[in-house]
């Protein structure tokens, strides 16, 4: 007999149970060490590491998102990973006046599904077309309940759970895995749309949390009240960071968050409808909200009545009162609050101005209560957006339909870096006026949209040997394996005929190097062409890339092209007008460039594009301006400081905004920026590479060691933004 | 960014190369960026083509004038930032013989500072101003320096009272300033 591996179970005496009153057992506690970057406070970034304490002992691979873990199981009847959309309403409203009035098969069904969600896959466009236009658009602007993700839940490199709150561009990774797995894909672009219009970056903000939860707020007010959403998002935590909401005191009032509101949330800069007044006043009624800092960052955020400014504050003429709500709902009030807003939002979906008749109904269909979603379905369901000619798509969406039709999920963190370099990484928005949507494409930018093709395409390539693949394919069934592998985007016929010409070249290519035949020492088994004419090619063949075909089918390579032509690529559905040299505003100026080199081709001397005559013909000895621009507005006073000036001092009480050095130029300026560099009357500089006197070049400095091997890797590429890519500053005493 | 009316504009991520990622092997990977080139000369009939047709175009084009330019060697030690690596490549590509006219590029750091203006505005300028020495003093290495004028500006002012929080809001003047160096 077995000897039991456990005692028997024995009786409980409940007298005698120990009783841990008095003697009570220490809990065993599990710790998770992290890390994160945080701003150090002085413009620079250092790595925080912090512990997670669990009281109970975590799963392996337990999730450290923010909520709940998301549920990974598939909904019935999705097609390649992508979910279904909602079911929509047994009964839709009937078609409104001043609709579309045309025909609503596949192409506006794909359409719709492209600009106000992520593409169409499998069924998807069948399936609205059968609803009719209203239905359709109904079935996006009002699901039911809240979004299901359906596949499996994202991961990084390894297989790991994303740690959205912690780990870097996982936040990213966190949103982009909503857009391929949600059923509600409006409510995701809508939140993108949010994003962009009260845009808010993680750089000035402590947490990635606070920017999710932002996300979240506009995920849930999307197709609400404006007035609250704006409301909502005035005292967002991260908003109140990045603009400095939690450091406007009555005391002295930062007046950076009641510019914005005005110029960029609801009004517009150079229409007349506030004045730099208003901004001040704006500012006093804002006051009071702060915060308080630790280690954490900033946590604790609330309204101080002590901080509050509470006198009497005229805005746009009317005088009261005011606080933040007020402040909110003077702006949503203001004549000109409800052509900005229709306007704004119109631009995200339709390439053309919104004007004449259909301006006036959108305005006045908003103003009657600041509702968005009534705006929004007429938008969808207006003739211009079925009409309107393509729309360049942002890269993240463009990134996002390329995955749901591959049916691939989020499973590297390649994505957020190289969004990142096609322009658009999600909670990094370039400035607070957002992304420029005018402005998706560069040679930067395009060669970014071209490699994350590639990079999807990464582990889905044809078996070249496999049973499936025909030895004797064509030209033609290639490129229609190669277009099915991406549901059969619609395809201009001058894309189709190029596809097909490079399968014909591709063909003749591969048809050649059989016929050279394998290298000596390859398989014998393999079929050896007999028309080798030239003797003695074989050993001329030493290098492998003159083996036949290295495991690469025509199939493969269109797809990469076809991608280019159809829907993976060029972002063929979205597109807008060019960008001018003229009549760019400040932040039209500023809203591009990741902050990285960028040169101007050509100019009067030269033919009208050396740049696409080549370099060979450029002239070789002209004059080069390299311009180099502060971001931001620098402030001219500290560069060039009138030290001495009594004036400065009263305007700069604080000595540390003070530069204390006296000039050495005459004058009584001090040139924080010329010292550098050396001073005037320093000896000629024609020395050959040595050190000068007045050089203060700093020895490269070694990497800080505590970068971690993801952004040493990066750095080593050149891939990390500026902040990042600098070694870490030494701690300074406050 | 910067925008022209007419004249093309290359703008590049990184000065390290610019290369675009293929999945097929040499023979064809050859056809198939021709095939993108051709994408790029194709007739397009709305403003949104037009701007895939031309970026397309432009960055087969790019791609091949920069396939030369390769890794770098800088004269003289730069520091160790981001930004000056940056110059450090742009002297290496003038030196190489590209048809530059106008460049620009991003100060290290931003200088909005609206908050605690004093400890980022001088180490930001520190950064800044230590690569364009730099730079200047490669110019002068190579023979460059009567080419180039280096130009360093902002898009707007600040106001000259500080606010509440250790820094300045918006105001109207700016500055620019050419860097003039000494022969």
């Amino acid at each position: 007999m077995a000897i039991p591996r456990h005692s028997p179970v024995k009786a409980v005496d409940e007298k005698r149970k120990p009783k841990h009153r008095g003697h009570r057992k220490r809990r065993r506690v599990w710790k998770d060490k992290h890390f994160r970057w945080v701003p150090d406070g002085h413009g620079d970034w250092r790595v925080q590491g912090y512990i997670y304490t669990h009281h109970h002992k975590p799963k392996k691979g337990h999730f450290r998102g923010p909520g709940k873990k998301p549920t990974a199981q598939a909904l019935p009847g999705t097609v390649a990973g992508a979910p279904a959309p909602t079911p929509a309403p047994a009964v839709s409203d009937p078609l409104p006046p001043g609709a579309y009035q045309g025909p609503f098969g596949r192409p506006q069904a794909v359409r719709l599904l492209e600009r106000a969600g992520f593409g169409a896959v499998g069924g998807q466009a069948e399936a609205l077309v059968s609803l009719g236009l209203v239905g359709a658009v109904q079935s996006l602007t009002r699901p039911s309940g809240t979004a299901v993700l359906s596949g499996p839940a994202p991961t990084d490199d390894d297989g790991n759970p994303i740690a959205p709150a912690d780990a870097w561009g996982h936040d990213h990774l966190w949103w982009l895995d909503r857009m391929v797995r949600t059923n509600q894909p409006l409510v995701e672009r809508m939140a993108l749309i949010f994003h962009d219009w009260f845009a808010t970056s993680l750089a000035n903000v402590s947490r990635q949390q606070q920017m999710i939860d932002q996300s979240n707020l506009f995920r849930s007010q999307c197709f609400g009240s404006f007035l609250d959403l704006f409301r909502a998002a005035t005292i967002d935590p991260a908003m109140l960071q990045w603009l400095n909401g939690n450091e406007n005191y009555k005391w002295a009032p930062n007046e950076n968050y009641a510019r914005e509101m005005m110029e960029l949330f609801s009004l517009g800069a150079d229409r007349g409808a506030y004045s730099e007044d208003d901004i001040r006043e704006q500012a006093r009624a804002l006051t009071g909200w702060r915060n308080d800092w630790g280690d954490v960052g900033a946590y604790n955020f609330r309204f101080d009545p002590n901080w509050h400014d509470t006198g009497t504050k005229t805005v746009f003429g009317h005088s009261g009162n005011w606080g933040w709500e007020d402040a909110c709902r003077l702006c949503v009030e203001h004549p000109l609050h409800p052509s900005f807003f229709a306007a704004k939002l119109w631009s995200y979906f339709v390439p053309q101005p919104l004007s004449g008749g259909r301006q006036d109904e959108l305005t006045s269909l908003y103003a009657t209560g600041w509702q968005i979603r009534p705006v929004l379905e007429s938008i969808l369901m207006s003739p211009e957006f079925y009409e309107s000619p393509p729309m360049v798509k942002p890269p993240v969406v463009q990134l996002a339909g390329t995955l749901r039709t591959l049916g691939r999920h989020i499973d590297t963190e390649a994505w957020y870096w190289l969004c990142e370099e096609a322009g658009q990484r999600l909670f990094m928005p370039p400035n607070v006026s957002g992304w420029d949507d005018n402005r998706w494409l560069d040679t930067s930018r395009m060669r970014a949209r071209w490699n994350i093709v590639t990079y999807a395409l990464e582990g889905i390539s044809v078996d070249v040997w496999g049973d499936d693949y025909s030895t004797t394919e064509t030209a033609e069934e290639a490129l229609a394996r190669a277009l099915a592998s991406w549901g059969n985007p619609a395809l201009r016929e001058e894309h189709r005929a190029e596809l097909l010409d490079l399968a014909r070249r591709s063909e003749s290519l591969i048809v050649a190097n059989w016929q050279k035949g394998p290298l000596p020492g390859d398989a014998p088994e393999r079929p050896r062409t007999a028309d080798r004419r030239q003797p003695g090619r074989d050993s001329a063949m030493s290098s492998p890339k003159h083996t036949c075909c290295d495991g690469f089918t025509r199939s493969q390579l269109l797809r990469s092209a076809a991608a280019e032509a159809g829907k993976g690529l060029p972002a063929i559905e979205p597109g807008m007008p060019d960008p001018a040299g003229t009549g760019l505003s400040r932040r039209k100026f500023l809203s591009r460039s990741a902050g990285l080199a960028l040169a101007v081709y050509g100019a009067s001397k030269i033919p009208l594009s050396a740049f696409e005559t080549g370099i060979a013909q450029a002239a070789q000895n002209d004059k080069i301006v390299v311009s180099v621009f502060f971001d931001g507005g620098i402030d001219a006073l500290s560069v060039l400081a009138p030290v001495g000036d009594p004036k400065y001092s009263q305007l700069r009480p604080k000595p540390r905004l003070r530069a204390r050095r006296r000039a050495d130029l005459q004058g009584g300026h001090a040139p924080a920026v010329a010292s550098r560099g050396g001073r005037a009357g320093d000896p000629p500089r024609r020395g050959q590479g040595q050190r000068l006197p007045g050089d203060r070049l700093r020895p490269p400095r070694p990497v800080a060691l505590h970068l971690p091997p993801l952004l040493r890797d990066r750095r080593a590429a050149g891939r990390l933004p500026d902040r990042l890519a600098r070694p870490l500053p030494r701690r300074r005493r406050r | 960014m910067i925008a022209t009316a007419e004249k093309p504009v290359a703008a590049i991520d990184s000065v390290d190369g610019y290369d675009l990622w293929s999945r097929v092997g040499d023979p064809v990977e050859g056809e198939m960026f021709r095939s993108f080139a051709k994408f790029g000369t194709l007739p397009s009939d709305s403003p949104g083509m037009a701007q895939v047709r031309r970026a397309t175009y432009q960055t087969d084009k790019l791609r091949q004038d920069l396939a030369g330019v390769g890794d770098f060697t800088s004269p003289v030690p730069y520091p160790d930032t981001y930004f000056a690596h940056k110059l450090a490549g742009l002297a290496a590509y003038i030196n190489f013989g590209l048809p530059l006219r106008v460049v620009t590029i991003r100060a290290a750091g931003g200088y909005d500072t609206h908050a605690d203006q004093a400890a980022d505005l001088q180490s930001n300028l520190r950064d800044t101003c230590d690569g364009i020495l730099a730079f200047q003093r490669d110019l002068e290495q190579r023979g460059l320096a009567d080419r180039v004028l280096i130009e360093l500006w902002s898009e707007f002012g600040r106001r000259p009272e500080e606010n509440g929080s250790l820094g300045t809001d918006h105001g109207a003047a700016g500055c620019a300033r050419p860097v003039l160096v000494k022969p």
